[in-house]
């Protein structure tokens, strides 16, 4: 982020302020349009690896191959799609709740390592960070469904709010085990310590246990399947946004398919080694000595860019979103293979398996820790 | 009908609190048709449900009054739309009591095979809506794909892919090509590699356990009480099929077949596990029918000379006369009563549906369970409002 | 003891039994064993026996009448003048609206001029179109003017007042032609 405000500064000589304004200013219109790209191409991917598990196609038709322009065409039908908002519905609280939960999640991406130094602001608490802000979408959820007026909104909504709100216990609980290991909160430690000492998860006998942990309780923070009951098709029509359309119900679409990246990309950064390959091969996503950003910010002259560093750097969000593509098809994957579980099991599940678990853990992994047993463990 | 009582305080506490009226349907994704539950809530769990009727009526027995025998034969495809061909072989043996018509040997065997044919399919969709009601949405394309090879074959005799109008009073339409039987033992090949997949995806699931076991328990004498039949009385433990202990087509006596019934697999005897395994287990059960059956299909004639001619000039009854022949369908005992005056039409014709009985039990079984339960069991008794309402 | 037990066999269970349900429906992810055809690029083909749209064979039909008699919802509707032996037809319409394709009028016909095809494909724009006609001519044709020599003058043929039925028919007309075609052939 620096570099990038010195590049500003350079090149259009403006004062540090303006150029920091202007830096902020394309960085996170950037992430917004990197988001909704993704957020599109997730939904082609939801609807074509669906298909292909239920044995049939998927979109086919719009744009030729595969169907390709399927998304963009929904969501040209979204925007043009009449305005409802249902008779003795909250007016305020309909209107801001698909906005409060679209950005609750989104701002969770300002402390997301993509590379060494591509990040938006890499927060000092970055872990504490994303689970905080992670849960002002429970808030929205629960505004949608009460605002709607509608019985089957509320269900959705009251349900939702014991699901997430329970299952950010275990999701907490089971972050504490790396975050004990690196000794730190900010996300961009993670990666340098997973490049010099091997990803976390393989590094003591309870970091996949607390992986799984945290994989399993962000789905129902997602309101993933198995534990979509929020939302459940097949009893509440669509629970909490089943009086939205249009526009306002392509922000409850988007959120759940960020959100889905967001906890991936934890998912990555923390256990899966983040931007670096396995064994810091090449050294992807570390950042050059001299790199394009101090030549266009003249600190350095052209001759003395590391091209091959700057490549490799690069190269760092190419190996961390593969990544969390691979978390993102095992989310959908799981989808459309396991069935639903009931309001009460769902309790059961988060309160009487994954929290023990998620403390044994923590438990286990301090002991390893103090006692020097990790695999290539910290000094 | 009357609405559901509302009280507004709860004595038992000092919270004021009111009872949820929930409206399930009649526009529902798991209420198998235009089916209405009104139901009182208590946060979660139903305390008291109400089923309402009737959004199907399309007076099926009055227009019977109206047509001829034969003509009555494709409302009858209409009324349980699932199994087609059991509704057809139901009113065909009524037709064939009332005037005294015989059947020949080739049309009885073809009779079988295809109503057997038909309860797979219907079992089918039971099996694959029941996974999308507890939120497996997975096993309903498996289950269709297995459908579309049976819609296919039983395309091929009678010329429409549901509503087959193929088993007529006096045999059957049209005989089968040649090939034909050949790919029906080809498809109980398939099937059963199939099948064995369905259970590693949904019936071993321990989630889908979980959420079907112990749950919508009926006992055996409210299941009798309320003269619910077919998957629903023998998930009850019942060991009662009118194919084998009533057989209605001669060749059912000359094959070899189990009738499953519940045994509390998984938690008690009739609950909702049951009566789906039951019907897994009879999808296999009439795999093994239908192989004995293309085995020892004679040969000869499908329609009644009698009958030929009944296309041509609508026959009549006797004064007088009546009859009642009931069947198994894959959802229990479908009956048909038709009374006669003489004319071309009978003055009276009653249809007893099974899933009307079987649906009657819900009001029994909903209060006490939660609105994610009630999805199940109502899907559990695999009802078809087609025939609830005729 | 055994609640513990319990408590490890359900994890083992859950996580048993939902890998091996991602391993059933990985294996058809993998495999390319849909059955989808897509439609209208692909289409399938019928067996001869579909019942499909209605086409009439108007030079063998001696309007007898069965077929409409034998229809459960009444949706055909006939209309010709008998001159002794030959027919000067006016009307023979099907109301597609009501027709639920149950076969029951193609049996009774004694001479077997009324079939069932396979064209399926049968939506039009309006409810007012889907009466078809299933007439390839109205009135009498030259040869049965012939015939009618010296009785009294009959109204000249006109081809069928919907131009041939329309879209529908003239489809339905050309598959006729192949059939014959066909027939010629063998």
């Amino acid at each position: 982020m620096q570099g990038l405000i010195d590049v500003f500064a350079n090149l259009l000589g403006t004062g540090p302020t303006l150029s920091m304004v202007l830096a902020y200013f394309v960085c996170i219109h950037s992430l917004i349009g990197f988001i909704t790209i993704y957020a599109m191409f997730a939904i082609w991917m939801e609807r074509k690896v669906a298909a292909h598990i239920q044995v049939r196609l998927g979109p086919m038709e719009t744009g030729g191959w595969h169907g390709w322009a399927q998304s963009p065409a929904d969501a040209l039908k979204l925007l043009f799609k009449e305005d409802l908002i249902p008779a003795g519905a909250n007016k305020f609280l309909f209107w801001i709740a698909p906005a409060l939960v679209f950005c609750g999640v989104f701002t969770g991406f300002i402390v997301v390592p993509f590379a060494e130094g591509i990040q938006i602001v890499d927060l000092e608490l970055g872990v504490f960070f994303i689970v905080a802000i992670a849960s002002v979408e429970v808030i929205g959820v629960i505004m949608a469904g009460w605002s709607s007026n509608s019985k089957y909104s509320l269900f959705g909504a009251v349900r939702e709010a014991a699901q997430v709100v329970s299952y950010e216990l275990p999701s907490a609980t089971a972050l504490l085990p790396p975050v004990l290991i690196v000794g730190s909160l900010t996300l961009g430690d993670f990666n340098t310590f997973q490049a010099e000492h091997g990803w976390l998860i393989l590094h003591n006998p309870f970091m996949p246990i607390a992986a799984l942990i945290f994989f399993i309780s962000s789905l129902a923070g997602c309101k993933r399947a198995p534990f979509d009951l929020p939302e459940a098709e097949s009893e509440l029509v669509s629970g909490f946004h089943t009086e939205y359309s249009g526009m306002r119900f392509s922000f409850f679409g988007l959120e759940e398919f960020v959100s889905m990246f967001l906890v991936s990309a934890v998912t990555a950064t923390l256990f899966f080694g983040g931007y670096t390959l396995p064994f810091d091969l090449l050294s992807i996503g570390a950042a050059p000595d001299v790199s394009l950003f101090d030549w266009l910010s003249g600190h350095a002259e052209l001759g003395q860019v590391d091209i091959l560093g700057s490549l490799t750097h690069l190269a760092g969000p190419a190996v961390f979103i593969v990544k969390v593509f691979v978390f993102i098809f095992i989310q959908m994957w799981l989808r459309w293979t396991l069935p639903r579980l009931r309001v009460d099991q769902v309790m059961v599940l988060g309160y009487k398996f994954l929290l023990p678990w998620a403390l044994f853990t923590v438990v286990g992994t301090a002991l390893f820790e103090g006692l020097g047993w990790g695999w290539c463990s910290h000094s | 009908m009357e609405a559901l009582e509302m009280y507004t305080t709860d004595e038992r506490s000092d919270v004021y609190t009111e009872e949820l009226k929930l409206n399930l349907g009649p526009q529902h994704p798991s209420t198998h048709g235009v089916l209405r539950v009104e139901l009182k809530m208590d946060g979660e769990i139903i305390t008291d449900s109400r089923c309402d009727i009737g959004y199907l009526h399309r007076c099926a027995e009055k227009i019977g009054e109206n047509v001829t025998y034969l003509q009555f034969t494709p409302y009858t495809d209409r009324m349980d739309y699932l199994a087609s061909m059991n509704n057809n072989l139901a009113w065909s043996l009524t037709v064939e009591k009332l005037m005294g018509l015989e059947v020949p040997e080739r049309a009885q065997w073809l009779r079988m095979i295809c109503s057997e044919l038909n309860r797979i399919a219907s079992h089918l969709i039971a099996f694959g809506t029941y996974g999308i009601d507890i939120g497996a949405n997975t096993p309903f394309f498996y289950a269709f794909r297995e459908r579309e090879s049976i819609m296919q074959l039983l395309e091929r005799p009678s010329g429409a892919r549901m509503l087959y109008n193929y088993i007529q009073p006096g045999g059957v339409r049209r005989d089968v090509d040649d090939n034909w039987i050949g790919d029906v033992l080809a498809f109980c090949d398939e099937f059963e590699k199939r099948w064995a997949e369905y259970n590693t995806l949904l019936s071993n699931n321990y989630i889908f356990i979980k959420r079907t076991a112990n749950i919508g328990i009926l006992t055996q004498s409210m299941a009798l009480d309320y003269g619910c039949t077919g998957p629903v009385l023998r998930g009850s433990g019942v060991r009662w099929d009118l194919r084998r202990d009533v057989p209605y087509l001669e060749p059912y006596d000359e094959v070899d077949f189990d009738v499953p019934v519940g045994e509390g697999t998984h938690g008690a005897l009739g609950d909702c596990w049951d009566r789906y395994w039951v019907r897994m287990r009879e999808m296999m059960e009439s795999i093994r029918i239908i192989r004995q059956g293309c085995a020892k299909l004679p040969g000869g004639e499908v329609m009644t000379k009698k009958q030929t001619s009944m296309y041509k000039s609508p026959m009549k009854a006797a004064e007088g006369a009546h009859a009642y022949m009931r069947c198994e369908n894959p959802r229990g005992e479908l009956a048909f009563y038709a009374v006669s005056e003489g004319g071309t039409s009978p003055i009276r014709l009653r249809a007893r549906a099974p899933s009307f009985c079987n649906l009657a039990v819900l009001d029994q079984l909903l209060p006490g369970t939660m609105l994610g339960d009630g999805v199940a069991i109502i899907g559990s008794l695999d009802i078809v409002l087609g025939e609830v309402d005729r | 003891m055994g609640s513990v037990r319990d408590y490890f066999a359900s994890i083992g269970n859950g996580l048993g039994s939902a890998v091996k349900g991602m391993g059933v429906t990985l294996r058809h992810l993998t495999q390319e064993d849909t059955i989808t055809l897509l439609y209208p690029h692909e289409r399938r083909e019928m067996p001869p026996t579909y019942r499909g749209l209605h086409i009439l064979e108007q030079d063998k039909c001696i309007d007898c009448g069965l077929c409409a008699k034998a229809c459960p919802v009444d949706c055909i509707e006939i209309e010709a003048e008998h001159h002794g032996r030959v027919l000067e037809w006016a009307k023979f319409t099907i109301d597609y609206k009501k027709c639920i394709f149950c076969e029951l009028c193609i049996p009774p016909c004694p001479v077997k001029c009324i079939h069932m095809t396979s064209e399926y494909e049968l939506a039009t724009d309006s409810p007012d179109t889907m009466a078809e006609d299933l007439l390839t001519w109205t009135g009498l044709r030259r040869e049965d003017q012939e015939k009618l020599e010296g009785k009294a003058k009959p109204k000249p043929a006109a081809p069928a007042a919907s131009g041939g039925g329309g879209d529908l028919q003239s489809r339905v007309a050309a598959m006729l032609a192949k059939k014959k075609a066909e027939k010629g052939e063998d």
